[in-house]
Formats: C-alpha cells, sequence, structure tokens
C-alpha cells in the first residue's frame, strides 16, 4: 500500500489516492496524527503503527510514500486548541521528519533541510547549484527591499524519478535536471528551463500525474519483493 | 573582514566581538536592532557579487571572509523596537529572508550555515545522524497509545519525556498522570529510557579541529532548570577520552556544522557514552565562563582564518 502524505483539501492527494484505489493507496491526514494507536520505536522504523483515514494500520503494510505536504501547518489543525496549535504543529513535522527519513521503503520524496517533501531548497539555491554544476540558469539578483516575483517564464518541463526521467523535452535539459535532482538527493524533481535552455526553477513537489503514479506503483511494489 | 549578526545583549556575540576588536580583526556587527539601515542584494548565481548596507555603511560581499550568526526572531525585536507595523515586519522579514538565503549561498564561512541547522528542529531526526556518526543514543518511544506507554514504561521505570520538535522543553521524568493524558493527546508523545550518569557538554570547532569538554553535575533530571539552589550545576572542565573526542568531531562535521555543542551522558560506570542532541547555535558562555574554556578564543581563530572546514 502506498501511503499518501497530504491534506484532504488537497486534490492532487485526492486524485493520487483515487487512481492508486483503495487497496493501493490511504491518505494520511493531520487528524490521523492526533488519533491514538502510534507506536513509533525509534530503534526498529520498519515496526509499529499507524493512523490513516482514522484507521489502524501496521507499518509493514506500506510499500511506499508518496509525500503531498512540506510541512504540518498550525492553520490545518482546527481539531486543536487555537493557542496550542503552533506548538502541535512543530511536534507533528519534527515526528513526521524523523519517520519519512527512516522508513525502511522508498518516499517520494524524503524529508530534508526543513522540508517533509524534498530538500527545502530555495530557488535561490537551484539556480546557484545549477550554476556550479555547470547548468546554464537565469541570471537573477536577489534585493531584500523587493519581493521575489513569481517564475512564470519556463517552456520546457523535465520530470525525473527515480534517477529516470519521465518527461523529455530534450537531451540537454534531461540530463541537466537529472544532474540536479542528483546533487540534491531528490527521487522525484520537475526542473523547468526557458526557450533558451537555461534552468528556470525546480520543484520537489510536482503533480502526481498518471504519467508519474504508475512508475512509482511499480517502484513502490519492486521494493516489498 | 567578519560579519557578525545578533543583538548587542547576546553572550556569545559579545565574547567573540571583543576578543575579535583585540585581536584588531576587521568585523561589522550587523545589529539586528538597527534593522533601518539594513540591505542586502546579491547574485544568486555567484553570491560573491553583490552588497550589504549596515548602519556604518556599505559592504561589497566579495570582502566577507567569515560570517557568525545568532539573530533573534525579528518578531521579539520590533515588540522590543515598538516598531511592530506591518510595513516594517515585512521589510525585516525580507531581510531576514535573504541573509538566510546568501548565508547558505557564500563560499565565505558560515557558522552554521542555515542549511545545517535543521536536524535540530526534530529531535529523533537528529537521533537517527547521532546514531548513524557512531554515538549510543536512548531507546525512544513515539506513541499516542497508552497500553504501549505502559509497556515502555514497565521496561524502563525511570523514564522521561519531551518535545519531538525544536521548541525548547523542560525535560521531565514521566508518570501514569502523563500516561493518562495520552487518551486526549494531540500528538504523539516521545518517551525516552532514563540514562544515569553524569552530563558532559563538549564544544567541538572544526577546521582546527577543537575539542572543549566540561562535565555537569546536578540532582535536577533537567540541570537547565533547577528546581532549588541544592539542584545547581556544578560545571568543571574535563579531558574526553580519544574516541568520544574523535566521534564528536565526526557528527559535527556529518551535520555540517561548523561550531556545535554536543549533549552527552556518561554512565557512573563510564563504559557507556549517551548522545542526546546537537545544538547548532550554542550559547556556548554559559559553560565557558563555568568551566574556564578557552572556547571564544578558538572559534575567533576559525574566523579570522576565513577557511571553511573540509567537508562542510
Amino acid at each position: 500500500m502506498i501511503l499518501i502524505l497530504g491534506s484532504e483539501r488537497d486534490p492532487e492527494a485526492l486524485a493520487a489516492r483515487s487512481f492508486l484505489g483503495p487497496s493501493g493507496a490511504m491518505l494520511l491526514s493531520v487528524r490521523d496524527l492526533s488519533c491514538p494507536g502510534w507506536k513509533l520505536n525509534t530503534s526498529a522504523p520498519g515496526q509499529g503503527s499507524f493512523v490513516a483515514e482514522g484507521s489502524l494500520c501496521q507499518i509493514s503494510a506500506i510499500s511506499g510514500v508518496l509525500v503531498r505536504r512540506f510541512a504540518v501547518y498550525p492553520q490545518e489543525l482546527s481539531h486543536i486548541m487555537e493557542e496550542d496549535r503552533e506548538y502541535v504543529a512543530a511536534e507533528l513535522t519534527a515526528l513526521l521528519m524523523w519517520w519519512l527519513a527512516t522508513l525502511p521503503v522508498p518516499v517520494v520524496n524524503g524529508p530534508g533541510e526543513g522540508s517533509l517533501c524534498g530538500p527545502g531548497w530555495r530557488q535561490e539555491k537551484w539556480r546557484c547549484t545549477a550554476a556550479a554544476l555547470g547548468i546554464p540558469a537565469i541570471e537573477r539578483i536577489r534585493c531584500s527591499t523587493k519581493l521575489q516575483p513569481i517564475d512564470t517564464m519556463h517552456v520546457n518541463e523535465v520530470l525525473v524519478l527515480n534517477g529516470t526521467v519521465i518527461k523529455y523535452p530534450s537531451p540537454k535539459a534531461a540530463e541537466s535536471a537529472l544532474r540536479l535532482a542528483d546533487a540534491a538527493g531528490c527521487k522525484l524533481l520537475q526542473a523547468a528551463f526557458n526557450s533558451e535552455g537555461e534552468f528556470v526553477f525546480a520543484n520537489a513537489m510536482p503533480a502526481p500525474c498518471e504519467e508519474l503514479l504508475r512508475p512509482l506503483d511499480g517502484m513502490c511494489k519492486g521494493s516489498n519483493q | 573582514m567578519i560579519v557578525l549578526w545578533g543583538i548587542k545583549q547576546d553572550g556569545p556575540l559579545k565574547a567573540v566581538y571583543r576578543e575579535l576588536s583585540d585581536r584588531a580583526a576587521e568585523t561589522i556587527w550587523l545589529d539586528q536592532f538597527e534593522f533601518r539601515q539594513h540591505e542586502i542584494e546579491f547574485s544568486e548565481t555567484n553570491p560573491t557579487v553583490g552588497y550589504l548596507t549596515t548602519h556604518s555603511g556599505r559592504i561589497e560581499l566579495s570582502q566577507v571572509s567569515a560570517f557568525y550568526m545568532r539573530p533573534y526572531d525579528s518578531r521579539r525585536i520590533l515588540k522590543a523596537a515598538k516598531a511592530d507595523d506591518p510595513e516594517t515586519e515585512l521589510k525585516l522579514q525580507l531581510f531576514d529572508d535573504a541573509v538566510l538565503t546568501w548565508a547558505d549561498l557564500t563560499p565565505a564561512l558560515a557558522i552554521n550555515r542555515p542549511s545545517a541547522m535543521h536536524s535540530n528542529s526534530s529531535k529523533p531526526y537528529q537521533s537517527s545522524l547521532i546514531e548513524a556518526a557512531g554515538f549510543d543514543t536512548p531507546e525512544t518511544l513515539l506513541t499516542s497509545d497508552a497500553a504501549e506507554a505502559i509497556n515502555f514504561l514497565a521496561k524502563h521505570p525511570e523514564c522521561i519525556y519531551k518535545s519531538i520538535g525544536g521548541t525548547r522543553s523542560k525535560v521531565a521524568m514521566i508518570d501514569h498522570n502523563v500516561i493518562n493524558r495520552l487518551k486526549n493527546c494531540a500528538c504523539p508523545l516521545q518517551m525516552q529510557e532514563y540514562v544515569a550518569g553524569t552530563d558532559v557538554r563538549v564544544h567541538v570547532i572544526l577546521g582546527t579541529e577543537r575539542v572543549f569538554a566540561c562535565s555537569i553535575t546536578s540532582r535536577a533530571a533537567d540541570y537547565r532548570y533547577p528546581n532549588s539552589d541544592s539542584e545547581s550545576p556544578c560545571i568543571e572542565p574535563i579531558d574526553l577520552p580519544h574516541e568520544i573526542a574523535h566521534k564528536c568531531i565526526s557528527l559535527s562535521r556529518e551535520l555540517g556544522l561548523a561550531f556545535s555543542g554536543i549533549d552527552l551522558r556518561r554512565s557512573p560506570t563510564g563504559d557507556r557514552w549517551v548522545c542526546f542532541e546537537v545544538n547548532p547555535s550554542p550559547g556556548y558562555t554559559y559553560y565557558e565562563q563555568s568551566a574556564g574554556l578557552p572556547i571564544t578564543e578558538a572559534l575567533c581563530d576559525l574566523l579570522i582564518s576565513g577557511n571553511t572546514p573540509v567537508g562542510l
């Protein structure tokens, strides 16, 4: 079973749940994190129990995890007293950070620098890393007196899953995206390039389209054999 | 040039500034209370190109060789400065965000890079990295199941609980009253076997590979929160066994921390060393003053060298 860590209000998470089918996936929401039944021993992260969709489940039943959140946010915790929400959100994020990092199954994407999904890099770091790798990247000046503009000028997107390129606009872009994913330690990465072939931005939590879910399902089944 | 970032009341920054001044090292203190003058601008793909504006003028970022940061929460700064209007708040947030971004990208020595600090936001996650570096860690259970908590307590009759995240919390002994509250808990509880012994605080400075250790003896379960004078900690310098000192250096390097504060406990027989936590921004002056350890001097050696330690 693939566990989708996301929100009941995330249409992409719900679509992925629906595509993988009721026996193929379960959604773990923030409410589940506040239910009794969680048993996690840090010396045996593959054992114990958790709660998803309100039901008690065994960790051994998980074949893989699709992460659809960067953190647990206080605003999501409507079932918690308002004054406690900030603290509880930090606690739940910390719990998930450890759990996702140590589960002995594929986690797409695993947690990184302050993020539950992927390395948590700012776009500046992606572009700086690209430049350091010799990948042409758009030139941007970061200024503390202005809000950062949103990057919309990309035309080509590459999707990488587990060292394989799924979407393939050009061999050069594909190779660059693979190198970026490798440098960031990312299993799943969407990298966008402009018409000049320059790297524009990266996204470690792309929408789980059918092209992605089929190989992900296969990858998780493979890990269970 | 060395840049310090934080407030003038901060103990470690004050100690470092004094030492750098005594050694005539070119130093700028980016005082957070002077935020109205502060600006930074840099090239994302070449972060040595750009400038930093402080209360005393403009600095080319290419001139910055080292950056030591202990920033306070900007909301607290604004509140203290009675300037918490939305426009000022946004200006300060944008500045903090830009500086933290730059600190992660600059080739200058940064103590410590923001990206290296994240492990401290999850204690069990950091423990998994501590174990990978070869240290023993306490057996830990994260649970919202009362029966499981009771089983754990039966296995470890002396047990503590503490926050899972980075929020500083008082470590306390657990009892059945705490377990009873699990029925209505908002999140799983972190329980840990109590490890008897003497607390040892280690400060590691990479590059020069300096290790400073002191023992802390106290009757309190958490020496940082003594309940009475009789629980006040006694802090003394000690020499670490070579193997433990080496593990501390390796751990700091694995976590990407040029400077770290590591919390250990030595069992009464001395054969078990347990590591609890690594602080990526240690408030070290408390230990330096109590134990007479020259941590500031060693930290300034690294800052003056401007060399990012190998492997970071």
